[in-house]
């Protein structure tokens, strides 16, 4: 019996980790498939079913992937060369021949590396940034009366070119940098770039992580199955019950900017930034707890983010495998450049010890922070949220020393809870102002949204006409309270390292069984699917 | 591999008890009556769980295209034909099949009548997985009713009480010309029908079938939804199933469509005047085939001509231009 067409316009929803194709079509297949097959072919399987993930959600544009694999198959094993040949050829030199040759050597593999950028970067920016580069052009035009217009090409995006692409990247970069050997298996590359539960929204994964742990995968573990079941489960809870509960109050606010004052911008941007986190972090849990069935070790994109006492703190914890590949991979290359170097050191003498290094280190933050904007779309108000992390990253670090004079002169402990909750309280704020700019319809939108809550900050609205306007109602806003306490309490219980399944895995069959059901009966019952609501696709799948 | 069993065994009894605790809260969940307040969807085409048993003779499939076009009332007036539409705003198919055999609980229709404009929409493998159980646990449907959950109801049997007037039908008033270019081209391409739609189709008339119905395929006029690839497929979907096929957007079906008043959304809707001619020829076309009984004169329908009162009563309410009185006494 053919049973292809049930998987024809699959990949429409099969983004979403949450969709009904994913969980009970896609991925049971999957693990039967993976299952039944002899242990050594194990890993091409993994290969075929996440080839068949790519093909059906993004078809023909897998070619993207197999071509990025194989450019980076060819420049690592390029750069593995000319490190052999480096040893080689200084092996018996003398020491002051021996820097000439190194030099040499590094120029070519340098050329190497910078046509991976070129390769990936320059496919990046075609694709995902051509449209927002042509459109600002045309604008400056037009200002100027100037009667020629360009003409926009549209492309069509493969899914998770935005990471796939940085995977790649690091892969180059690693092997120039001797932190990984150049890999002569094709397969293991690809699996290592295609993995299919981390393709649509990350982590972002270096390849001393995870292809050795994809190409060694063993035997489904009874253990790792309900592990990781359990966290799609609870990530399902975040997603469904509280993300797409807040979404059509957060698109009604953010679509008609001028409609409402300044208290409902400020509760849409509270409510965006939890659906975002929910959504998010929801999502990460369907993708590590997918991989963690398969035996895999995905690293960690959040923890538990509002507890971060700064916005420098905050980013440590939040899409934690995207703020370390801009840490390792632009802001450290461009702070150990000979030229920083130097400006750090003549800074030093000028500015002193705490200043003088903010000089470097404040150019290479604004790159990271150029580029974390751009990343996330091409927008100005993408760009914005970039600087505005920039601005307040930079200006902390600047004022440390004077609010530490401040903490003594005023006799406040910094190490005091009320003083930590204060501190996690202001960071909560400036990311939520952040966000607003994030989700925004535009920069112009989103300084609209901002002025309102200083121009026309009143709580008129807040009648009982105001949540059916919204597209909600107090019932939806109470069940998300509720959940949120719920997945705060599983957070606190995680910052103090203690694992809820290892408890449960150690309690009596009654108590687990009872806390999976009940879990399992507030998603059914508490989630926003089925009659009355339209499905909300993942949100970073965007970027 | 004992271990695998045990584990296998663990897993199946997990999955067994899950399966009995939904199907046990499905049981708290289900809507105790039909009004607005209960099903909070489509209460209007659920109005036929409040009609006598085996009342109704034909029933209406269909999405929108059906609530904005037949009229039951009007057909009973002129031919004591009673009817019903059961059609939802962007129905799919597999809600088109719940509503058949929902409707085969407590009726016995001679005719059923489906809109074909669903035909060709797609629905995905999620709206499948999501919408089938719900058949068999209905939670994962009215999960949203514990907004409204209390007590009282809790051991209360359902007992539906909403009869709706207009059998299913809506009325619109408004008018909004269609533009007609390009409307009903002639071409011999066709329009593609989905394998997952064509399973549905087959299974609604394997259904009609087993309970001694007549399918027919109806398409409704619209400029917006409806083109001569469609029907092409149509067509060729009808002969394949031996069913007979109505399309009053070609000449052989047409009922005189003014597309400057007929219509209340550029055509993608028909007013209560677009109504009124689609349902005369489809009311014309029921009774002709000469099986379905008038039921005018029998007491037992005196609700129908409550019903037709009202309408008649709420449409001079609602229309009062001179065009909508030329349609009316005509």
């Amino acid at each position: 019996m053919d049973l292809s067409f049930l998987l024809a316009g699959a990949g429409k929803t099969m983004t979403s980790f949450f969709s009904m194709t994913y969980l009970f079509l896609f991925l049971p297949f999957c693990l039967i498939v993976y299952a039944v097959t002899p242990k050594k072919a194990k890993r091409y399987v993994l290969l075929a079913e996440s080839l068949l993930f790519f093909w059906l959600v993004s078809g023909a544009l897998v070619a993207y992937l197999l071509i990025s694999a194989v450019s980076i198959l060819l420049l690592g094993l390029w750069l593995g060369k000319l490190q052999q040949k480096q040893k080689a050829a200084i092996k018996d030199l003398p020491k002051e021949e021996k820097k000439a040759v190194k030099q040499a050597f590094l120029r070519k593999q340098r050329a190497l590396v910078f046509l991976g950028v070129f390769l990936h970067i320059g496919l990046l920016l075609v694709l995902k940034y051509t449209g927002f580069f042509l459109g600002n052009i045309n604008s400056l035009l037009a200002a100027f009366n100037c009667p020629f217009e360009m003409y926009i090409p549209q492309f069509a995006m493969p899914i998770g070119i935005s990471f796939f692409s940085l995977q790649a990247l690091s892969y180059i970069i690693d092997v120039y940098h001797g932190l990984v050997k150049a890999d002569k298996n094709y397969a293991r590359l690809l699996l290592f770039m295609s993995f299919f539960p981390q393709i649509v929204e990350g982590p972002i994964c270096r390849y001393g992580q995870t292809a050795e742990q994809l190409w060694n995968v063993g035997s489904i573990k009874y253990r790792n199955l309900t592990f990781g079941l359990q966290r799609i489960l609870f990530g399902m809870m975040k997603k469904i019950v509280i993300a797409d509960r807040l979404d059509p109050l957060v698109k009604k606010v953010f679509d008609e900017p001028n409609s409402f004052d300044g208290g409902v911008i400020i509760l849409a941007a509270v409510c965006y930034t939890v659906q975002l986190y929910m959504d998010f972090s929801g999502s990460m849990d369907a993708v590590l707890g997918t991989a963690e069935i398969f035996g895999i070790k995905l690293p960690e994109n959040f923890e538990r983010p509002f507890f971060s006492k700064s916005v420098s703190e905050f980013w440590k914890r939040w899409h934690i495998t995207l703020g370390a590949w801009f840490k390792d991979y632009i802001f450290f290359p461009v702070t150990s450049a000979k030229r920083m170097k130097n400006l750090t050191s003549s800074a030093r003498k000028k500015l002193g010890n705490h200043f003088g290094p903010l000089v470097a280190g404040g150019i290479a933050l604004f790159c990271v922070w150029w580029c974390n904007g751009l990343w996330h779309g091409a927008g100005w108000n993408f760009i914005f949220f970039g600087m505005y992390h920039f601005v307040l990253i930079l200006s902390g670090n600047i004022i440390t020393p004077a609010s530490k004079t401040v903490l003594q002169k005023l006799h406040i402990k910094a190490n005091s809870a009320g003083y930590k909750v204060f501190c996690m309280i202001r960071t909560t704020i400036l990311v939520i102002i952040g966000e607003l700019f994030f989700r925004a319809n535009g920069i112009g939108s989103g300084m609209e949204l901002f002025g309102r809550i200083f121009t026309d900050l009143s709580f008129r609205s807040f009648d009982q006409y105001l949540l059916p306007r919204l597209g909600v109602d107090a019932y939806d806003l109470a069940i998300c309270a509720v959940t949120l306490m719920i997945v705060f309490a599983v957070s606190v219980v995680n910052e103090k390292g203690i694992c809820i399944r290892e408890v449960l895995e150690k309690s009596n069959i009654v108590v687990r069984w009872v806390v999976l059901y009940s879990l399992i009966l507030f998603i059914v019952i508490f989630g926003a699917y089925s009659f009355g609501y339209i499905p909300v696709d993942p949100m970073y799948a965007q970027f | 591999m004992k271990q695998a069993l045990k584990n296998t065994l663990k897993g199946t009894v997990f999955t067994v008890i899950l399966i009995g605790l939904l199907w046990a809260v499905s049981a708290v969940f289900i809507p105790r009556n039909n009004t607005k307040d209960d099903w909070k969807y489509d209460y209007t085409a659920n109005g036929f769980l409040a009609e006598s048993a085996n009342s109704l003779d034909v029933l209406f499939l269909g999405d929108s295209e059906v609530f904005a076009s037949i009229n039951p009332v009007r057909i009973y007036e002129s031919y004591g034909i009673t009817s019903y539409c059961c059609s939802t705003g962007k129905q799919r198919l597999w809600y088109t099949l719940e509503y058949l055999y929902d409707f085969y609980r407590e009726q016995s229709p001679k005719v059923v009548v489906l809109e074909t404009d669903l035909l060709l929409k797609y629905f995905s493998v999620d709206d499948l997985i999501l919408h089938a159980p719900e058949h068999y646990l209905p939670v994962l449907r009215y999960h949203d009713r514990w907004k409204k959950f209390s007590f009282s109801e809790l051991f209360k049997t359902p007992e539906y009480t909403y009869i709706d007037d207009y059998k299913g039908y809506h009325l619109y008033a408004d008018i909004d010309a269609a533009d007609e270019e390009g409307y009903m081209e002639e071409t011999d391409e066709r329009a593609y029908i989905s394998r997952m739609n064509r399973l549905y189709i087959d299974a609604i008339l394997s259904c009609c079938r087993r309970n001694g119905s007549e399918l027919i395929l109806l398409s409704t006029p619209s400029t917006k939804n409806w083109n001569m690839k469609k029907h092409n497929s149509t067509q060729q979907l009808a002969d394949t199933l031996g069913v007979e096929y109505i399309d009053m957007n070609v000449s052989e079906y047409s009922v005189g469509i003014d597309w400057s008043k007929d219509t209340k959304d550029k055509g993608d809707h028909l007013n209560y005047y677009g109504a009124i001619k689609v349902t005369d020829k489809i009311g014309e076309y029921l009774n002709a085939k000469g099986v379905l009984p008038d039921h005018r004169d029998d007491k037992a329908y005196s609700g129908w001509d409550n019903s037709l009162e009202k309408m008649k009563a709420d449409v001079k309410k609602k229309l009062k231009t001179e065009y909508s009185s030329a349609v009316i006494t005509s």
